[in-house]
This record gives structure tokens, sequence and C-alpha cells, in this order.
């Protein structure tokens, strides 16, 4: 055990500096009486540690506070323990999370995911025009969806895909959440990032958008498959869309209070409801929407849907797969339709494809008129309560697959 | 001297004196533990009260009991309890930290060290920066105090320290005859050395100059 006489030439509140007899400059721990000029012996045991002068430095704890040294570590120690996992507990909840799946189907075919806030966090392109024009997006994650939006329409616009025309958009979302079945949420984000939307800085022309509510089996399709939320529905869906906003030389109008009607598609426990509908097409919306008590069996979209492209309806292009209607009108069987059962296998690019009239006028046990039945593929259930479906549902929807598949030539 | 034994030092007087040296720092330690103090060089009756207890200890040590250090321990510890029993039975019912006297103070030093802490302070350094930048091995340090004692004899170098307010590196190296570098690597520790010895500060000089005297071993001296 070495000793040193030194002299304290500064006491400090934790430790006292002293010169040694040897010349050299030492920190040493505090001990009562100890005053500057004091003349003290004083072994290895009183050289103040490194780590000690650290924390002191740092000023956690004073030497003459309540806590011995051993008890500074400790709460150091734990303070330093909290405050890693206090960290890393702001930092994921403060995190974004993904809220929402929105699609926008123009063609090209969009899909953005959305957190809470309506800020992207991830845009990708479902068909290779849209990802050939991402690359000139230039978008960052946590823009909102309106700014996203905005810019790949202007980009779209760029490159021919809205013309002076009428061009169909149709927008698509749906809550990641499974369990939320609430349409509201989703009618109030679709409205809030459409609303927002500078119309006129992408077109002059006619451009009518319509909105559909989606669902967590569709997201979970889309990712399966090179579609969007908004083509997957329409390929199960029979109801037509109804535009929500019609912009003419830029200028926006509204068409509808909400984007999105409530989808009875989606409510599988619905009566299957019956409507008046005369023989020259006046069929409404709504007996439509009705039909489809079974979401379960998308693939059921009537083929025959197609033959009628009258060109007056709203946006439907899942009739791409039409051209394998001829052989899904085989009866009751009722999956036979499309071949697709709701895996669309028709790319959207493709051009509608008339179906022949008189293959579905052989479906006896549906058709009583030479018009087209709709319901007749879409539920065996609800064969019978869609027999007087008149023609213009279908001409509707069967519009809308004009209107899109003419849309999704590249100009 | 640190192979004496105890039964040599229980048996021989110049034997005894060289065991109670090599257990200086043993007993300096004994009564700073006890005490919770630090042992004042001078004049302090604790160490005086162990240092007597220490040489009791050696007569009355029987081998195989325990150790001799732990046996010497107990020792000194009972009779500085003894000791600060009957201060405190001599000064009353005062707590017994006041009890134990306080080590005479040199005033001298103490007005002299705050001389230097001033000065050093307008140099932009405290006695806290020179701990980091003393050097640590002896032939060094002597070599750095030498080298700021010649410096310190040269007035216009000093003026020049005082005007810049920093070590004048180039000046340095020419006084004491040494490389820019070993003076770059040490300006502060001789800068205070300059400060040290161009100022009036006696009694810090002398002991500066004890340290390059290779007097280390001051406790002898009791």
């Amino acid at each position: 055990m070495n000793i040193k006489n030194v002299k304290v030439m500064e006491v400090k509140s934790d430790y006292a500096v002293v010169l040694s007899s040897e010349g050299t400059f030492i920190r040493i721990v505090l001990k009562p009486g100890i005053s500057v000029g004091d003349h003290i012996y004083i072994t290895e045991a009183d050289v103040y540690k490194a780590e000690e002068l650290s924390i002191s430095k740092h000023t956690l704890f004073s030497k003459r506070a309540f806590f011995s040294k051993r008890t500074a570590f400790t709460f150091a120690r734990m303070a330093l323990v909290s405050s890693v996992v206090l960290v890393f507990m702001l930092f994921k909840a403060l995190s974004p999370v993904a809220y929402a799946v929105l699609s926008v189907d123009i063609n090209p075919s969009f899909q953005m995911v959305v957190d809470a806030a309506y800020n992207v966090l991830d845009v990708e392109g479902k068909n290779d025009e849209a990802r050939q024009l991402l690359t000139e997006v230039e978008w960052k994650k946590g823009q909102t969806a309106t700014a996203v939006l905005q810019r790949i329409l202007e980009e779209v616009s760029d490159n021919g895909y809205i013309h002076d025309g009428d061009n169909h958009i149709l927008v698509a979302a749906a809550l990641i959440d499974s369990k939320k079945k609430d349409i509201e949420p989703v009618n109030q984000m679709v409205e809030s990032i459409l609303d927002q939307l500078d119309y006129q800085s992408f077109t002059e022309g006619k451009l009518i958008i319509s909105a559909i509510s989606s669902d967590h089996t569709a997201i979970e399709q889309s990712l399966s498959q090179v579609i969007s939320i908004g083509t997957y529905e329409l390929e199960k869906r029979i109801a037509p869309v109804e535009p929500y906003i019609e912009v003419n030389h830029g200028q926006a109008k509204k068409l509808m209070p909400h984007p999105i009607k409530p989808n009875k598609q989606n409510q599988p426990e619905e009566e299957v409801e019956t409507s008046p509908s005369t023989a020259d097409g006046t069929d409404t919306e709504e007996t439509t929407e009705v039909t489809t008590s079974k979401p379960e069996k998308p693939s059921k979209a009537p083929a025959t849907e197609e033959k009628t492209n009258n060109g007056n309806g709203v946006p439907h292009p899942s009739n791409n797969n039409g051209n394998n209607s001829n052989n899904s009108n085989n009866g009751n069987n009722g999956n036979g339709g499309n071949g697709s059962n709701g895996k669309p296998n028709v790319k959207p690019t493709e051009p509608p494809v008339e179906t022949d009239v008189s293959t579905e006028m052989t479906d006896a046990t549906k058709t009583t008129e030479s018009t087209v039945d709709v319901s007749t593929e879409a539920s065996t259930e609800t064969v019978t309560t869609n027999e007087n479906k008149g023609p213009s549902d279908n001409a509707n929807e069967n519009a809308t697959n004009k209107d899109l598949n003419k849309d999704k030539v590249k100009p | 001297m640190d192979n004496i034994t105890i039964q040599q030092a229980q048996t021989s007087r110049e034997a005894r004196e060289l065991f109670i040296k090599a257990h200086f720092p043993f007993i300096i330690y004994t009564v700073s533990s006890v005490t919770g103090r630090y042992v004042v060089v001078e004049n302090d009756e604790s160490f005086s009260v162990a240092l007597e207890a220490f040489n009791g200890a050696i007569d009355t040590y029987s081998e195989g009991v325990s150790k001799f250090e732990t046996y010497a321990t107990t020792v000194i510890k009972n009779k500085l309890i003894d000791f600060y029993r009957q201060q405190k039975k001599h000064y009353g019912h005062e707590p017994l930290e006041e009890t134990i006297p306080a080590p005479e103070r040199d005033d001298d030093l103490r007005i002299e060290i705050a001389d230097l802490s001033s000065k050093l302070s307008k140099f932009g350094l405290s006695f806290d920066d020179l701990v980091e930048v003393s050097p640590t091995h002896q032939d060094t340090r002597e070599k750095a105090i030498t080298v700021g004692i010649k410096a310190s004899k040269i007035e216009w170098i000093v003026k020049r320290m005082h005007e810049i307010l920093k070590l004048p590196v180039v000046e340095v190296v020419k006084a004491g005859e040494t490389t820019r570098r070993f003076v770059y690597s040490h300006k502060d520790y001789i800068l205070t050395v300059i400060l040290v010895f161009s100022e009036d500060l006696t009694r810090m000089q002398q002991f500066v100059l004890d340290s390059i005297k290779g007097d280390s071993h001051e406790h002898q001296k009791r």
C-alpha cells in the first residue's frame, strides 16, 4: 500500500484536487474536515475514480445527497434502462401505422397505404403503366394522400392517360383493420382526399370519379395478385358504382353527398329485396345492389352484363373476364361464371368482350324475355327475385366496362 | 525493510523502527478508516495515538491467534476509540466529530494557493484541468519542472506569457533547451511551474522543488 503526502489545492462539491509531493495533481474523495492548504496523507483508496467523476460531472447525484455512490450508480443504471425503454415505446407509439389502403384505377392502376392521418406510407403500381409512371412521381413517405394522388394524376395526365373526352376514375378504399366494418371512416377518408384535389391541374376534359368501399379480403387478394382493391371489388360486384364527382373543365361537382353508398354486398345477412322493375330497364340501383346476398361468391358476376355496353353508365371494369362467360351460364352451380371466383384473370387493359346473346338466351330458367338477367349468375338464391330485373342496370355496369376499357388503351 | 518479520521487530530495536516505517501506510490507512478523515502530515494527534498503539501491538502480539495486521488494526481502533472518549469527556457533551482536533492550517499556503488559482484562471486553467495534464512519469515531470523553472528566470518570457495569455512555446523551447514537441505536449504544466516560480509563492515553490529532489517519502520525517 503506497501513501502520498499531498497539499489540498482545491475542494469541489464531489472531490478535492491535491498536489502530491511528486508534483502531480490528483483528485481525491472528500472526507470531513478537508480544506484548501491541508497537508495530508492519502492512500490509493482515496483517489477519486474516473467513473465516479463521470457521474458527478453529469450531476446525476451529488455526494452530499442522500445517496451513496453505489446507490447512485444503481439509480443511474435504472434511469438509463428506463429511458431507453421509454424512448422505444414512444417511438413505437408515434410511428405511423398502416390504417387503410386506397386504390385509384384510371387505368393505370395505383394503390397506396395510408395511416390514420391519411399520410402515405407506401405507393405501388398495380400494372406496368402505373409502375412506369411511379418512377416519375416524386413522393415521400408521410406526405398527405391528397398530395401524392395529385402528383400521380398530374403525371397520368401528362402521359396522356387522361384525355379531353370522358375519363373515369375509380377510387376504392378499405380499412386494414378487419374488425372495422363501418363504412363511415372509409367515406370520410375518400371524401377528405378527393375534395382537396386540384382538378384543374390535370384535366381540361370531363372526369367522372366514382368511389367504392372495400374490405380486408380485398386487401389480401390485392396483395396476392396484381390487381388493386378497386379492380377486385368490381370483379365481384354486380351493382354499378355511382359517380361521386364529375369534373368539367376543371370544375368539380359533387353528384352525391358522400363518395360511397353503403354497399350491401358486404352484409351477408341482408334480406334479399325485390324491387319492382320494368322490362324497359328502369331498375333502381338499390335493387341491383341487394341482389348480391352472397358476397363470398364474388365470381358470380354475370358475364352477360357485358353484352349491353350502351355507354350510359358508370365505371364497372370488372367484366374484362366476360369472355369466359359463355361457359359460365351452365345452370345453377353458380361458380362457373367468369372462371374467376374472385380472382380476376383478365388484365384491365384488355378490351371488353361481347357476350353471345344467344348463349344467354338459352338460359331459360332465368330469362323470361330476351333481356339479360343480371341476377342469374350472381346467385342461385336470388334467381327468382330478379327475374324482372331490367337491362338498365346491366347497361350501366357495362357502360362502366366500356368506359374504363376505353381508357385502358394508352393513347 | 519489507522483509523484517514481527518476530524480529519484537526482539530488535532497530528492526522495530524499520518495521514501523514499513507499516506507515497501513497505520495511516487504519487511522483514516476509523476517523473518517485524512491524516494530516504534521501534528495529527490521531496518528500519534495510532502509532503508539501499533508499537504496543508489536509487543503484545502472539503468533497463531491471527495475522499481525488484523491484530494491529483492532488494537489501533480500540486505542483511537478510547482517545476520542477521553476527548469527549474532556469537552463535555459535544459530538464525537467535533472532539477530533482539527489540524493546524497553514494560512500562508492557503493564500498562495488562492493566488495561484486566480492567476491560472486568467490563462483559462484550473487545478482540475491540471489533473489531466500532469506528466505521469517521474522523469518527464522533473524535466518539465526544470524547463519551467528555467523559463521563469527569464523575465521577458514571463512578460510575453502574460501578454498572450498562453505559453510562448518557441521562447520556452530555447530557454529550456528542449524540443518543441516536449514543450507543446506539457505546455499547461510548464506554464503552471512558470507561474509558481515567477511569483512570490515560496511555500509552493518549496513543495515543487521537493518533488524533483525525489522527496516523495516525507512521512519518513515523522
